[in-house]
């Protein structure tokens, strides 16, 4: 089932932005995104992302999509 | 504007079921008081058999108007809530591509019963030799397959949609 294999893709937001000392708000606002689209980007909740978000994220988290994302199989 | 359509689509739906009930009174009265119809029309027909087949034809009309009236009101009831619907914001949505299924069949049965109702028209002119008006229209037979395919593209519509909302 699809809604399976993309509850397999784990998103490392939330490690990213402590990393880099950046909050989600302040985050939203560099990539023009509302803290609500953020904030389902970071629970795992979205179903898609924008190659231009992804792109977004990692210019401002100075990351590359694979530190990102991840893929936890069974 | 769209709650004006509103209104009148209500209005459309309640004069629907004041016909339906005066056609199915009529209807009763004929099939329980049969001499009073046939006096009635014996005035304006003067062949006995033409009169005659003139009740039948009306019976049947009356019979058939049940299932055109119950369909109408499945189109009119639809229709006010898909304006309801788009009125909130919410006109892509796959309760509105069921609606949209459910006037088409409503649609098509409309369709099927108007062409009985002709055959019965035709029979009955046959017979009697006199006219009664039938005539066959294609604009309810393009109209079905129409809705049908709008149904599906406004359920697929509906998905993309429900896809989008999840991407960020």
């Amino acid at each position: 089932m699809p809604a399976e294999d993309d509850a397999s893709i784990v998103v490392h937001l939330d490690e990213l932005l402590r990393r880099r000392g950046m909050t989600m708000t302040e985050l939203a606002d560099r990539i023009g995104l509302t803290l609500a689209n953020v904030s389902i980007l970071k629970t795992g909740k979205a179903k898609a992302i924008r190659f231009s978000t992804l792109a977004a994220i990692c210019r401002e988290l100075e990351c590359q999509p694979g530190d990102l994302l991840g893929y936890e199989g069974e | 504007m769209l709650p004006l359509l509103v209104r009148a689509l209500r209005i459309t739906n309640w004069l629907n079921w004041t016909a339906a009930a005066i056609l199915a009174l009529l209807l009763a009265v004929m099939i329980f008081r049969p001499e009073t119809p046939r006096d009635i029309v014996a005035q304006v027909i003067a062949s006995e058999e033409a009169s005659e087949v003139a009740i039948i034809w009306f019976k049947w009309a009356c019979v058939m108007s049940l299932p055109v009236c119950i369909a109408t009101h499945l189109i009119l009831t639809r229709v006010i809530a898909m304006i309801r619907d788009t009125q909130t914001g919410a006109g892509f949505s796959e309760a509105n591509a069921d609606r949209l299924s459910v006037i088409a069949w409503a649609l098509l049965a409309i369709n099927v019963v108007d062409l009985i109702f002709g055959q019965l028209s035709v029979w009955a002119s046959t017979v009697s030799g006199l006219y009664f008006g039938w005539s066959l229209s294609l604009t309810g037979w393009f109209a079905v397959p129409l809705l049908f395919v709008l149904a599906r593209l406004l359920r697929e519509g509906a998905q993309m949609r429900d896809d989008l909302e999840g991407t960020v």
